[in-house]
């Protein structure tokens, strides 16, 4: 069945990804030329915005009104939201990919020969820094824009935003500033621990993001089309 | 004959709206069409049928299976007709047949290319381009391009003319000669179900006021007209609604062989299926609004 939906959307969505290829291919150069081919730093841009682009398909989808002709198809729920986070992984690599070629061709046409296919994969970026990526980009805002569509995802944005900006704030204004550092700093030290253990780190994430799957199931599930 | 939608008790509430309580039965081999005003509650049901919003109470069984577990080659068994087509917008006709075809095992092609000619529809035209009879007439296109045993059809004559209303009617009549299926037609233009229904439900404020096979519904009321009399005569316990006219009173009473009940003056007709809608607990009491 994913696979039918997966091309269902390919058919439903090019417009928004084909001219998505022409800024990939920009901020691909001018990432090459400014971080000096960080390829982790490229692959993340990247991912960040592949990511983005199944929640994009949902509002548009909702926008428009195919959204309940999506759920009236002989598929279920869970289908159309595993769907979703399917679509940010494959977009993802699929984004990656095209980054790194071209990279690749920037790279070849400054120096004038093209690199060794054999360092490719090693450039892929750092996988758990691609992971906290998919997490942040599409797994954190899933469930809010399958339940409330741009409301939701203006709440996913603003929420995070608010918090942050509303700590410096209370330290400049409030008098805080001793405990908002402290504050930070334990979040800081558990995340330092964290990811000093790498099973732990895994473990945390493969949680949020089951986590993340259950609620959308929930939220969509709930949703009236 | 079996039934492939039976819905007991369904309940549904959007703020001020409730589907209170629908009891409903979708025969084999027969139309059943569900009658009502704007904000009935035809839309409502027929949404909560193809999952696309959760009852808050109540049983739904396709199929003889509860709804909510029906897998997905038994949702491919059904064809729907939204009121309004929301198609993909950008594509084609055909693209929309490209677009749906792989979820139904029984997708036909060549059907989907003769309906598409029997309706007369542009095919180089973006679906968000099409006339609104053209997009109902796609959407109809395509629910019966999948050989569907159940369609359920929401208001889908709504806007075409009246020899494509013709032609879709044939084409229901067509589907329902095959034993094994059905077809759920809501409307509120009951001159079609005159034409094609074999049952009708009809919804009243959220609840289904009346059910049943249309002819014998039809034969078990009788619309009376006369004077004022009438409202002080022994009719006026059987009237289940009505309204007063410039000349007098029109009541819509149960049971038919009146005759002896009513006076001289007044006169007996057995009621339309729009009188019914029309009629059915209207205040009788309520003055001449002319």
């Amino acid at each position: 069945m994913l696979p039918r939906l997966f091309l269902r959307d390919a058919r439903l969505h090019r417009m928004l990804l084909a001219p998505s290829l022409v800024p990939l291919a920009f901020l691909a150069y001018v990432f090459a030329q400014a971080h000096g081919h960080d390829r982790a730093v490229l692959a993340g841009t990247m991912a960040f915005l592949a990511g983005l682009s199944p929640l994009w398909f949902h509002l548009r989808e909702s926008s428009e009104g195919t959204l309940a002709d999506l759920a009236a198809l002989p598929v279920s729920r869970f289908a159309i939201v595993g769907l979703r986070y399917l679509e940010a992984l494959v977009l993802g690599a699929a984004a990656l990919l095209l980054l790194n070629l071209a990279g690749l061709a920037v790279q070849a046409a400054l120096q004038g020969s093209l690199p060794a296919l054999d360092h490719l994969p090693g450039s892929l970026g750092q996988p758990r820094v691609l992971a906290w990526l998919y997490f942040g980009c599409c797994a954190y805002p899933m469930p809010l824009v399958l339940r409330w569509g741009g409301r939701g995802l203006g709440a996913a944005v603003g929420i995070p935003l608010g918090l942050l900006s509303s700590l410096p704030i209370l330290g400049t204004f409030g008098r805080q500033t001793d405990q908002v550092l402290r504050l930070l700093g334990a979040v800081d030290a558990v995340w330092q621990r964290v990811v000093a253990r790498p099973g732990l780190e895994a473990l945390l994430l493969a949680s949020l993001l089951a986590l993340s799957f259950l609620l959308s199931m929930k939220a969509f599930a709930g949703r009236d089309l | 004959m079996t039934n492939l939608l039976e819905v007991r008790g369904l309940t549904k509430s959007y703020g001020a709206f409730t589907l209170r309580g629908v009891d409903l039965d979708v025969p084999s081999g027969a139309i059943t069409g569900l009658m009502g005003a704007n904000g009935a509650g035809k839309t409502t049901l027929l949404d909560l049928v193809l999952g696309l919003t959760a009852p808050d109470a109540g049983e739904i069984r396709l199929f003889g299976a509860p709804a909510s577990e029906a897998a997905s080659d038994l949702r491919a068994r059904i064809g729907f007709v939204q009121e309004t087509p929301a198609l993909c917008p950008h594509l084609r006709v055909p693209e929309l047949g490209a677009l749906v075809a792989p979820f139904y095992p029984r997708w036909d092609a060549a059907a989907f290319r003769r309906l598409c000619g029997v309706f007369e529809l542009p095919l180089k035209t973006p679906f968000k381009a099409l006339s609104q009879g053209d997009r109902s007439k796609t959407a109809l296109a395509l629910a019966l391009s999948h050989d569907a045993d159940l369609l359920l059809l929401d208001e889908p004559t709504s806007g075409l003319d009246p020899l494509a209303r013709r032609e879709v009617l044939d084409l229901l009549l067509e589907v329902v000669q095959d034993e094994g299926k059905a077809v759920l037609f809501s409307t509120h233009i009951t001159t079609d179900l005159d034409r094609v229904a074999d049952y009708v439900a009809v919804l009243k404020e959220g609840r289904v006021a009346l059910a049943g096979a249309r002819d014998e519904l039809l034969d078990a009321w009788t619309l009376v007209k006369g004077g004022e009399e009438l409202l002080a005569g022994p009719l006026r316990a059987r009237a289940r609604g009505g309204r007063r006219t410039e000349v007098g009173v029109v009541m819509l009473c149960e049971g038919a062989g009146l005759e002896g009940l009513a006076g001289p003056d007044a006169l007996l007709e057995r009621p339309s299926l729009e009188d019914l809608v029309y009629f059915l607990d209207r205040d009788l009491e309520a003055p001449c609004s002319r």
